[in-house]
């Protein structure tokens, strides 16, 4: 059959289209859309129990001291921080530890809550910026976004650094967006790659990679299109609105799949990937030069973990990486606490069907909380005291 | 504007929508406002170079086809064509190598290398450019109309990252009042959800594992760059592959029927063969555009053949890239190209009639495993961001640094590469059948349902893997 323009409505009404295979294909879209309808609020809770979005917040709460997108909408919450013009401000960064609360009540409180509240008094504010799995690179990128804004500039910089974590690389999505959508940070981020490219080589070759494919796709003014088409498109399409809780659910199973492959469990000696640890620890180094340049105090604390949980590192790889962070932090003296054995066993959690090892519940919080008032808290001006 | 983003998907909706809803005679101009819109969503200043170098073209090609006897006119045309592609892409190149070797002559020169915006595109539509004047000269007749012309080299599906397309190959299909059918439709639409399959489900989930190993400064072991190797090799065929599908489906959905550009190319039982599959546009370009008119020039040589092959495939891998890797890459598949007529010819060369099955079976499979392990080799000099790190690759690889450990990849990544293999091999086999039984005229009802699950899923993936539209491997070339 020819088609011209003329004959474009007659080809809409021929059978073969209408009973063919792009109607089923609608057909079955639509019907998918259903399902998604009806599967949201089951999404939404697999990836909370994942940890890969925080736990529905306490709606009166007045003020909000943490980035509770947890790394995918980050630039949804620049505006709370604090303007550090009107007092001092710290920043604490980290991996889901610090925003996870198993076995939640209302009224939790996560680490940074507890550490604003006890250091407010002094004229000091605290505000968290934390994400699933969060590793180095994406730590500097905390630390650079808030050099980027004038306003928030910090003058501490507390992380919570986490062993297992030095096996991960790459920027998130969502931090590749913030990455690509504003301009002095992309400045920045490319500045300190280019002025630490002969001390850091791989993670200044990192940053400039990272940079490159942020740029390669988000041109200016194009992204701000897509964003909102893609936007528009979710309001409209269930699927695409939940396409991210579908990621992350079909990413789940592949895991799964991947551990029932290889018998991996969450208690399995998992060696740490030399090349990728290498680039942590570069990144980990830079961090700390790149915060004592700009006037911030950095601050390291080895993250607890549970005493009693069997964890998936290979001891001597773990001693051998607490060694070197100890004296990493001697030499570019940069205060310093191992807090390990900080939350007791009581006050964890259970994951996979075992104890968790490395989230704990609102107890632990408190208790971490009181642990880096105790390690850092004349430094911070508070004295070591929790409120 | 990328081809995998809504954006693109809305762009093409509309164009085609007013297309089909517009007189004929408006409907080449409405075709090149689009692509002219299309490049212009990149950088909108160099659609005036594109237009440029298009009206240039197109008024020299009237010349050159009165006067087809003198060699001249058609160097200086194509030279004036070459001369932006020298500009911006291999300024930096020339420079930087001619301050290498002043140094190391005993001079010393400090150059301050002026950082120079590509184009995109330019190596493509010079390439077109280059093919049509040649055409003309030739014999093909050249565009009366600007209007025809500027269509033919802006038309945005090939513009980027082609297929090339020669003048005879679309010259009638612009002139002419297009008209689709209701199968082009269809196979513009499945062709289009193809591409986006294979690049947002497939191959941006290969590139990030396998940028990681290819990073400057990383140091993988040699499980790592095996994997990386040969993931890389997957990932570039179904980038660019998925590119040219789009390009392809999206072209159909206005008349338009485009050359195929890849032809399963890991199929290949001989380098040679693989020409003829992978980027069949560039190779064909290659072949009639640099390596035939040379080898004429020296016919009575005839040994300088192979010497001619050696030189055009490192033309290709310098248009590639302007580094001495993708010159390296070029060599490589050169020197497999001379292997093939020479040494090796004894075991890339088929022959159905004289061989037994089994017999050819076995050569195929030797034919064939040495060709992908030889592609796939390769691949290392096209990826690595410089010779050291291709060559530490290659020390990886090699001496199998590490054992069995990885430095770098996870267990679930080079689990995903080699089902991403085993899929391509199994679809390798399995396409004479696919072939006979989905391309029926009449299919039965239930390959109509089983198509739209098929269909169905993929459009699914597509939209729960596409966290965020990767740009295409070709753009940088």
């Amino acid at each position: 059959m020819v088609t011209s323009h003329l004959k474009l409505h007659t080809m809409v009404r021929d059978k073969r289209l209408l009973f063919g295979v792009p109607t089923l294909v609608i057909f079955l879209l639509i019907l998918v859309d259903f399902c998604v309808i009806s599967w949201q609020k089951a999404l939404t809770q697999q990836r909370q129990q994942n940890l890969l979005i925080s736990a529905p917040q306490d709606p009166s709460r007045r003020t909000v001291n943490w980035d509770m997108s947890v790394g995918e909408n980050l630039e949804q919450y620049l505006p709370y921080l604090p303007d550090s013009s009107m007092g001092r401000l710290t920043i604490l960064a980290g991996m889901s530890q610090m925003y996870a609360i198993n076995d939640q009540k209302p009224g939790d409180r996560i680490i940074v809550e507890h550490l604003d509240a006890a250091l407010s008094p002094s004229g000091m504010r605290a505000f968290g910026l934390a994400a699933p799995n969060m590793h180095n690179e994406e730590a500097l990128l905390m630390l650079l976004t808030t050099l980027s804004i004038p306003k928030a500039h910090p003058n501490y910089f507390i992380y919570g650094v986490c062993f297992d974590k030095f096996r991960n690389v790459d920027l998130r999505p969502g931090l590749q967006r913030l990455l690509g959508t504003r301009p002095e940070l992309a400045q920045i981020w490319r500045d300190a790659a280019l002025r630490y490219r002969n001390r850091y080589p791989k993670a200044a070759e990192k940053m400039l990679a990272s940079l490159a494919a942020v740029e390669s796709t988000q041109k200016k003014g194009e992204v701000t299109f897509e964003e909102r088409l893609r936007s528009k498109v979710a309001s409209l399409l269930p699927l695409v609105a939940a396409r991210q809780d579908l990621n992350a659910v079909t990413m789940g199973q592949l895991f799964e799949l991947r551990n029932w492959m290889f018998h991996i469990t969450p208690q399995s000696k998992r060696p740490i990937l030399q090349s990728r640890y290498q680039l942590n620890q570069e990144f980990l180094e830079m961090i700390a030069d790149v915060a004592n340049e700009n006037h911030v105090q950095p601050i390291y604390y080895v993250i607890p973990l549970n005493p009693l949980a069997r964890n998936p590192y290979v001891p001597s790889q773990y001693a051998a990486f607490k060694v070197w962070l100890q004296q990493l932090c001697q030499q570019k003296a940069i205060p310093f606490a191992n807090l390990e054995g900080t939350v007791p066993s009581k006050y964890w959690g259970e994951f996979m069907g075992g104890p968790d090892y490395k989230h704990f519940r609102a107890e632990g919080h408190a208790i971490t909380a009181q642990a880096i008032l105790r390690e850092f808290g004349p430094l911070l001006g508070n004295g070591g005291r929790a409120q | 504007m990328i081809f995998t983003s809504y954006t693109y998907l809305l762009f093409l909706s509309m164009v085609f929508l007013l297309y089909w809803s517009m007189p004929p005679r408006w409907r080449n101009v409405l075709l090149i406002a689009a692509s002219y819109f299309f490049y212009s969503t990149w950088d909108w200043r160099f659609g005036f170079l594109l237009l440029g170098i298009s009206v240039f073209n197109w008024a020299y090609g009237r010349f050159l086809a009165t006067r087809q006897e003198a060699n001249t006119p058609l160097v200086l045309g194509v030279l004036v064509n070459l001369v932006p592609l020298l500009y911006f892409k291999y300024t930096g190149f020339f420079l930087t190598n001619l301050a290498a070797l002043v140094t190391a002559a005993g001079g010393g020169w400090h150059l301050d290398i002026p950082k120079i915006i590509l184009p995109l595109g330019i190596s493509f539509f010079t390439f077109q450019g280059v093919a049509y004047l040649v055409d003309v000269w030739v014999g093909e007749e050249p565009f009366q109309r600007l209007r025809d012309f500027l269509l033919f080299k802006a038309f945005w599906p090939q513009l980027i990252a082609g297929p090339i397309i020669r003048p005879h190959e679309i010259a009638d299909q612009i002139l002419a009042t297009r008209h689709v059918t209701q199968a082009d439709l269809a196979f513009g639409c499945q062709r289009i959800l193809f591409g986006f399959f294979k690049k947002v489900v497939i191959a941006d989930a290969l590139s990030t594992y396998i940028d990681a190993v290819f990073l400057r400064g990383a140091t993988p072991n040699g499980v790592d760059a095996i994997f990386a190797t040969f993931g890389f090799g997957l990932q570039i065929y179904f980038d660019f592959s998925a590119y040219s599908d789009i390009a392809i489906g999206s072209a159909r959905l206005f008349g338009f029927t485009f050359p195929e550009n890849f032809n399963w190319p890991y199929a290949a039982p001989s380098p040679q063969e693989f020409w003829t599959r992978w980027h069949m546009t560039l190779s064909r370009w290659i072949r009639d555009y640099v390596f035939t008119p040379i080898s004429f020039s020296t016919r009575n040589y005839p040994r300088l053949a192979l010497l001619w092959l050696l030189v055009a495939m490192a033309i290709c891998g310098l248009w590639h890239g302007a580094q001495w890797t993708f010159v390296a890459w070029g060599c490589w598949h050169g020197s497999l190209l001379v292997l093939n007529q020479t040494a090796l010819k004894g075991i890339f060369t088929l022959n159905r009639k004289k061989l037994s099955k089994g017999a050819y079976f076995i050569r195929y499979l030797i034919g064939w495993g040495v060709t992908y392990l030889m592609v796939n080799l390769a691949w290392v000099l096209f990826r690595a961001q410089d010779m050291t790190s291709a060559l530490s690759m290659y020390r990886a690889i090699f001496t199998l640094k590490g054992g069995l450990h990885p430095a770098v990849m996870r267990e679930n990544t080079m689990v995903f590469i080699g089902v991403v293999a085993l899929a391509l091999l199994a679809l390798q086999v399995a396409r004479p059948w696919l072939e006979v039984n989905l391309g029926q005229q009449r299919p039965h009802p239930l390959h109509i349902s089983g198509r739209a699950l098929v269909y169905t899923a993929m459009i699914v993936a597509v939209i729960v893997f596409d966290t965020s539209s990767k740009a295409f491997v070709y753009f940088q070339f």
